[in-house]
């Protein structure tokens, strides 16, 4: 639950900026029909500036609704077909707002083309933000990249700097192993060049 | 006559413009910052007639931001907005000189109001 409030908070604080930024443009409309009303012509290029703005900002409210539909239909099922390139976006997409205050760049790098996979796909997701969080600690740009293996694929977090492993008394630790074991997966940490690889192999799916 | 000044600070750079553009509208100055470093260059280098500065930003927390600004400018008004207004933060707030705290997103009427407020006080135009 932690893992859903810790990315919903940053939706809803995101989704506020959106509607709060349509209210703006909606009001400067009222204003710049006001000073027409008094005689200073509202230019249709004015108004096509206010509109542009507000079809901007529905299309970005849009994006997070579809991203927080898909983050809440992800526990529907135990198993499912994913794009994993799209999994990693939606999550690191869902992320930036944490990122940003932490002063954190997250870097994408999906794969060439889209890796299905047939996953737990709440469970991948939980897993590579807890390897982000990680790799957050060891410096202010962290990468995630899908990687496609044979009959698999692979979720590299990388850090810019070493690591410092996670002591057993890491709730977070626990947490992290319990989800790569449910899924079936492995768990790579290496501490000294600041890469995190969550391998999970023969999870493709071939049909 | 200039119009007077305002300084935006606010990381949420669509929000901040739309406002600026309706203080403009307005007959008013805005210019923007999009954090705490960048207010405080800004304020290095010119005079505002008042400041309307988020809490919560990437990097340099609103609260150090506002005591930087009292330092370079005692006299500047500065009006502190948030999402989560949690009431010790407003308490420290008003202690390091805010002039008021807002909920954000706050009406714009109720914050023109205070802008009008901090530039006379200022001594704005």
């Amino acid at each position: 639950l932690a893992f859903f409030g810790c990315l919903t908070a940053g939706l809803s604080h995101d989704l506020k900026n959106v509607l709060a930024t349509i209210n703006e443009y909606a009001g400067l409309l009222d204003d710049l029909q006001m000073l027409a009303r008094r005689g200073r012509p509202m230019t249709p290029e004015r108004v096509q500036d206010v509109c542009e703005h507000v079809s901007a900002q529905v299309g970005r409210g849009q994006q997070m609704l579809e991203r927080l539909s898909r983050l809440s239909h992800s526990v529907d099922r135990d198993r499912a077909s994913v794009d994993a390139n799209a999994l990693v976006e939606d999550l690191c997409a869902l992320s930036e707002r944490l990122a940003q205050m932490r002063r954190i760049t997250l870097e994408r790098r999906p794969a060439a083309s889209p890796v299905t996979l047939v996953v737990d796909p709440m469970a991948l997701m939980h897993a590579v933000h807890l390897c982000i969080e990680a790799a957050a600690e060891g410096g202010d740009v962290v990468t995630v990249s899908v990687e496609p293996r044979a009959g698999g694929a692979a979720v590299v977090v990388a850090a810019a700097g070493p690591l410092e492993p996670w002591g057993p008394e890491e709730g977070r630790l626990s947490s992290l192993r319990g989800l790569v074991a449910a899924l079936g997966a492995e768990l790579t940490w290496d501490g000294d060049v600041g890469r995190i690889s969550l391998e999970l192999a023969g999870a493709r799916d071939m049909e | 006559m200039t119009a007077a000044n305002v300084l935006l600070v606010d990381d949420e750079s669509e929000l901040v413009t739309a406002l600026a553009k309706r203080l403009e509208v307005r007959g008013l100055q805005a210019t923007v910052a999009h954090d705490g470093e960048q207010a405080i260059a800004l304020c290095r280098d010119r005079r505002f007639d008042a400041v309307v500065l988020d809490l919560l930003m990437p990097g340099m927390d609103g609260l150090d931001v506002l005591s930087h600004l009292k330092e370079i400018q005692p006299d500047l008004e500065v009006i502190l907005l948030s999402g989560q207004l949690l009431p010790e933060r407003g308490i420290e707030a008003l202690k390091r000189g805010a002039m008021d705290c807002l909920a954000k997103p706050a009406d714009f009427e109720v914050l023109l109001e205070r802008i009008l407020e901090a530039i006379a006080s200022t001594g704005g135009s």
